[in-house]
């Protein structure tokens, strides 16, 4: 599963009451280890509610005080958020994300562990997703356009983030619509294989506001269509 | 000068916007797209994206049209044949030349607009009509200030000062490149093009915005001047050309701005790099310019090509600025540089004002006809 593919859909409980829609997905870092990452992101919960722009803009958080206006127009809505941990959900369907129970009006946590989550926590939406991508040598190789989420271990288990998808592949489902269709068969047709580049989550040396690998970006997937009008167009201009 | 207010304005603007996104670029090294994309997701990133790059295109189009114009100008040859040529010098400075030398040596030259200002004092215009005019609140908004340059000037053009086209003719003739096969109505006063420092976020300095208010308000007198010095038989058409020269001008000063995403950090491509680190960015720009020599090529008025390009250019601006205001609040990116509450309450009523400008621009061109 994707983590586009979760953002979004609509969120109902057992009643079916719709609780509103998945704004983003909370990551903790207690997974199985992954590359020279050391112990992975796995999901922790849902973060489910209504109108989405305040928490899309990031001003919901404590830490950013400012403009007023702004954050007393968009901002406040905070406390309306729903936490739904991951081993409440009961199925994920095309549009709909389905919990297992009865959520009454005014709960904030549901789901079986109300613990603080032990690792370090991430908003992978507000955090992770669309950020660049750093490589090495400190040369960029692409944005964070999605993220791939594995299941492992027991049956209902958190998944985790094994991989980060890059590039024009994974960005077109992230359109949608006519556009994102186009996209998508422009790639097909320049790539050879269909799927979008993808880099183990394991070449991940830090997240910041930019996503830091410890490889270079010369043999990366994600480098395709740079290595593309390089060799056909640019290198064959004199002066490259 | 009725509309020199508007430049008050923008400057301020300007300075507000130029310091939060250098803020942000400074503490984050992160530029200003990557924030719009990280705070306003994927695809109202990705539709600001192809609005500026048609924008950067349409500039970029007026700027080589505008170096070919000035050619002609100066050598008499229609500027149609030097296009190409001026594509081809555009292209390679932005092929071979670095980054950094570009920076300075157009910075530098740029400096030399200085003599327009120098020229309108040494001019003793009637400063108190001059300062009606300026005090003037335009009839139509901000946005259509460009718009309504042209028009205004023309008319208003006769009343207030001496023409700046004697001073520089008269006593400067030696500035004057014009050559003597050049027509009296060609021979214009040789003001040096030059470019503004690229404004990079990160380090927009304060004589840069200071050097930019006042190229953009000294054509309008010098225009006004050369309207009253031609009388009344054409000032139209003089005060047009001069103008004309301002955008021309300006055009280059942001297509520079096009090629090099705005707010880069230094791991940008196209510096320091050599052409195959970088082969999008290069494949992009040759793309720009060969579309722009072919749209430039079908004899469009380069003066209405950045009419509308600044008008879109207005629609489009509170897409940046917005996700800037907010992020230039944020301790994830500035730490604890976050703005302050005066800042932030100049900067919001900004934000106000250029919404409202973004509504009210294209109904406002279509309306005056881009001020025609």
């Amino acid at each position: 599963v994707r983590l586009a593919q979760l953002l979004g859909k609509r969120v109902l409980d057992r009643t079916g009451r719709d609780l509103g829609t998945v704004h983003d997905v909370r990551l903790v870092r207690d997974g199985p280890e992954i590359g020279s990452f050391g112990a992975a992101f796995r999901v922790h919960s849902l973060v489910v509610g209504g109108g989405a722009i305040g928490t899309r803009l990031g001003l919901e958080r404590k830490q950013v005080r400012g403009p007023w206006p702004l954050k007393a127009l968009l901002g406040r809505r905070h406390a309306e958020r729903i936490s739904v941990h991951w081993r409440d959900l009961s199925s994920i369907e095309e549009r709909v994300v389905r919990l297992r129970s009865v959520v009454r009006e005014g709960t904030t946590r549901v789901g079986p562990s109300h613990e603080r989550p032990a690792g370090a926590t991430l908003e992978a939406g507000l955090q992770l997703l669309d950020r660049q991508i750093v490589d090495s040598q400190g040369r960029m190789a692409g944005k964070v356009d999605d993220l791939e989420l594995a299941f492992a271990g027991e049956p209902g288990a958190p998944p985790s983030v094994v991989a980060i998808l890059a590039g024009p592949g994974a960005l077109a489902h992230r359109l949608g619509g006519r556009l994102g269709l186009w996209l998508d068969s422009i790639q097909r047709r320049l790539a050879d294989d269909a799927a979008p580049a993808r880099v183990s989550f394991g070449v991940v040396k830090g997240i910041d506001n930019h996503v830091e690998f410890s490889i270079a970006r010369d043999d990366l997937d994600v480098m395709r269509l740079e290595r593309w009008v390089r060799d056909r167009l640019i290198s064959r201009i004199p002066g490259s | 000068m009725s509309l020199a207010w508007v430049v008050v304005v923008g400057v301020i603007g300007i300075v507000l916007y130029a310091e939060m996104s250098g803020r942000v670029a400074a503490m984050s090294g992160r530029p200003v797209f990557d924030v719009i994309r990280e705070r306003l997701g994927a695809r109202v990133a990705l539709a600001d994206l192809v609005a500026s790059l048609l924008i950067n295109l349409m500039t970029v189009t007026a700027e080589i049209a505008g170096l070919a114009l000035v050619i002609q100008l100066v050598t008499g040859v229609n500027y149609l044949l030097w296009v190409p040529m001026a594509a081809f010098a555009v292209w390679v400075v932005i092929w071979k030349v670095r980054f950094s030398v570009m920076e300075k040596v157009f910075g530098i030259t740029g400096l030399l607009l200085v003599v327009t200002a120098v020229g309108v004092w040494k001019l003793q215009p009637d400063w108190s009509a001059l300062l009606t005019l300026a005090s003037e609140p335009a009839r139509i908004g901000v946005s259509a200030h460009l718009l309504l340059l042209r028009h205004r000037v023309a008319r208003r053009g006769h009343d207030s000062v001496r023409g700046l086209l004697l001073l520089v003719r008269g006593r400067g003739g030696a500035l004057d490149p014009g050559g003597s096969h050049a027509q009296p109505s060609q021979r214009l006063p040789w003001v040096p093009i030059g470019r503004r420092p690229v404004a990079r976020d990160h380090d927009g300095g304060g004589a840069d915005l200071e050097a930019a208010g006042h190229r953009s308000r000294a054509p309008v007198a010098d225009g006004a001047a050369r309207g009253r010095d031609r009388g009344h038989d054409r000032p139209r058409a003089a005060v047009h050309r001069n103008v004309r020269g301002d955008l021309q001008r300006r055009a280059r000063d942001i297509a520079l701005d096009g090629v090099h995403p705005r707010a880069v950090p230094r791991v940008a491509v196209g510096e320091v790099r050599p052409a195959a680190e970088a082969a999008r960015f290069h494949g992009v720009v040759l793309a720009s310019v060969i579309v722009a020599v072919g749209v430039a090529l079908t004899t469009i008025d380069p003066v209405e090509v950045t009419e509308y390009s600044i008008v879109f250019s207005a629609a489009a601006l509170p897409l940046t600025y917005a996700p800037i205001l907010i992020v230039a609040n944020d301790p994830d990116y500035v730490g604890a540089k976050t703005n302050s509450i005066v800042a932030n309450a100049i900067a919001f009523t900004y934000l106000i004002l250029l919404v409202a400008v973004a509504v009210a621009t294209i109904p406002l061109a279509i309306w005056t006809r881009a001020g025609a």
